[in-house]
């Protein structure tokens, strides 16, 4: 087992490494509610020095959603525009980059609904992790960092989003709560049933070959 | 720790994958319980994979077009006391998400490329994988040196040509060569609904970009000392430059009309000024040593042995990077899409 906490630790610093120059959310925060004021009063810079920090991460957070790179890039001038209109309303109640996902959460949300698809699957979110390591806890425990992307992909939507909200766009367990606007405890379990199915999808995979 | 558990909830799992501290009173827990630490790897390894998706993903386009932020946002949420019509309202996003471009250049429906990693054997870093093309690789940088058949891509990437190697490079034009049913790629400025052409290049690359925008530019790069006058207050970081990648029809002296299409806003024509200071690109085959040392290089290739680029194409690019070779898309690897050569073209260079 060690050796697999080895590659386990070894993926994060690389998967670290590779995540989006400017996907630092406390940087990003730190110059973000500055921006915001400056967005309020019509600064076109400021506008583009927001999507500048912002933009990548939420693009990768909204892609990780909708799997379709138009819609995705659709989404994301669509977030922007209402950042643009609504900066005045930010009241530093969240984290800037929590406060433009849910932003985006929301333009997705309508987008897919135009779309007649659904974001949330809650019968996939019913099941509970076992506390057991099943066979598809040990499937994650063998799989490379990019068998696990791999698996994520074949995750559903709702699944995807908590996973790329908890770790890819950094925010804390609480944040994720105040985006999906679900308890607490319903992300954890959320999460917990997340991993799951990864596991379950990795285990098939490793099956098939 | 939970409730009536001895180990670490996953609140302070998640946590100390993101920010272990061994202050904490859980990563204390957590040095001490082999149970705790399987668990926090398993999550360890669940976020790397997340990240190595979002790492994945192709930069995003460029920010909304300046006509569709023009207005006040005290003036737009005036107007939104009074909701326009829907059909309005939809229309103002169609405008910006039609104007939106590229900062370096993506194009609808590109597939993910991934960043070639160094710990990868048989790969070298600064390679840029190409999605979709198993042992297909690009490298784009400054190229640092040429030696007989060989060239050193700055950071340190030696690319191997052969005779069937295509090379190309930016050659100066005149606004002559501009002809109906050119592709070409146009900055500039705007001016009463015409864009002034800075730089025109033709048939030089994207071929499937139809877009008109803006795109960012870095300051220090020539062309923004060109254009001074775009030159935006600090701490701006980039310059944003009208841009516009279409089909040329009714070329004039003077003037040209760029025809765009695209899935988002239908076909669209646009009047381009042009002048005697238009700087016009085009492209032409070249040999490895006519390439300018100093210069932006892109090349596409196999990987050969100790990490040699053996390149099927190589073509240098112009200063903005934007106008990149049109023959790294006309002659590419078998099976590759030209949409995955851009993107891992636009990633190399991000």
């Amino acid at each position: 087992l060690s050796e697999h906490l080895v590659r386990a630790r070894t993926a994060v610093t690389a998967g670290r490494a590779a995540w989006p120059q400017h996907a630092s959310s406390e940087d990003a925060d730190q110059n973000g509610a500055e921006l915001l004021g400056r967005i309020a009063g019509g600064d076109q810079a400021a506008m583009a020095e927001f999507y500048h920090l912002h933009g990548q991460v939420v693009l990768a957070q909204i892609l990780l959603v909708v799997q379709e790179r138009a819609v995705a890039e659709e989404i994301l001038q669509d977030t922007m525009l209402a950042v643009w209109r609504a900066a005045a309303s930010f009241r530093a109640e969240s984290s800037v980059r929590s406060w433009v996902i849910s932003i985006a959460r929301r333009q997705a949300r309508d987008r897919l609904r135009r779309h007649r698809l659904r974001l949330v699957d809650q019968d996939v979110l019913s099941g509970q992790p076992s506390a057991d390591p099943g066979p598809e806890v040990l499937a994650l425990d063998r799989a490379a960092v990019a068998e696990v992307a791999d698996a994520i992909r074949s995750l559903t939507a709702a699944q995807r989003e908590v996973l790329g909200l908890a770790f890819g766009a950094g925010l804390s367990l609480p944040e994720v709560a105040q985006v999906l606007e679900i308890p607490l405890g319903t992300v954890k379990s959320r999460l917990a049933a997340a991993r799951t199915a990864l596991g379950r999808v990795l285990q098939e995979e490793g099956q098939h070959r | 720790m939970n409730a009536g558990s001895p180990h670490l909830d996953l609140g302070q799992l998640l946590a100390d994958v993101d920010y272990a501290s061994p202050d904490d009173p859980a990563s204390a827990h957590l040095a001490a319980c082999p149970a705790c630490r399987t668990e926090k790897d398993r999550w360890a390894a669940v976020a790397a994979g997340v990240r190595q998706l979002a790492a994945a993903t192709p930069p995003a386009p460029g920010l909304l077009a300046l006509p569709a932020l023009t207005r006040k946002p005290s003036a737009l949420r005036q107007s939104r006391v009074t909701r326009p019509p829907r059909r309005r309202r939809a229309a103002a996003v169609a405008v910006a998400a039609a104007a939106a471009l590229v900062a370096g250049g993506t194009a609808y429906g590109l597939t993910a490329a991934q960043h070639a990693s160094s710990a990868r054997p048989g790969t070298t870093a600064g390679l840029t994988a190409v999605q979709g093309c198993p042992g297909t690789y690009l490298a784009a940088g400054t190229l640092a040196k040429v030696s007989g058949t060989q060239a050193i891509i700055q950071p340190r990437i030696t690319v191997a040509t052969s005779a069937s190697t295509v090379i190309t490079r930016p050659v100066s034009g005149t606004v002559s060569d501009i002809t109906d049913g050119s592709h070409v790629v146009v900055l500039g400025t705007w001016s009463r609904r015409r864009l002034a052409a800075t730089e025109v290049g033709i048939e030089v690359g994207l071929p499937r970009v139809q877009r008109l925008g803006i795109v960012a530019v870095a300051p220090q790069s020539p062309f923004a000392r060109q254009a001074p006058h775009l030159r935006k207050s600090t701490p701006i970081k980039v310059l944003l430059l009208p841009f516009a990648a279409g089909t040329v029809a009714d070329a004039h002296r003077g003037s040209f009309t760029l025809v765009l299409r695209n899935p988002v806003m239908g076909v669209r024509r646009i009047q381009v000024l042009t002048s005697n200071s238009t700087k016009v690109l085009a492209r032409a085959s070249a040999s490895l040593s006519q390439l300018g040392i100093g210069g932006n290089v892109v090349a596409v290739g196999k990987i050969g042995s100790r990490g040699v680029l053996r390149a099927s194409t190589m073509a240098e690019t112009s200063v903005t990077g934007i106008i990149t070779g049109g023959s790294l898309l006309k002659v590419r690897p078998s099976g590759c899409s030209a949409a995955a050569i851009e993107t891992a073209a636009v990633l190399a260079g991000s």
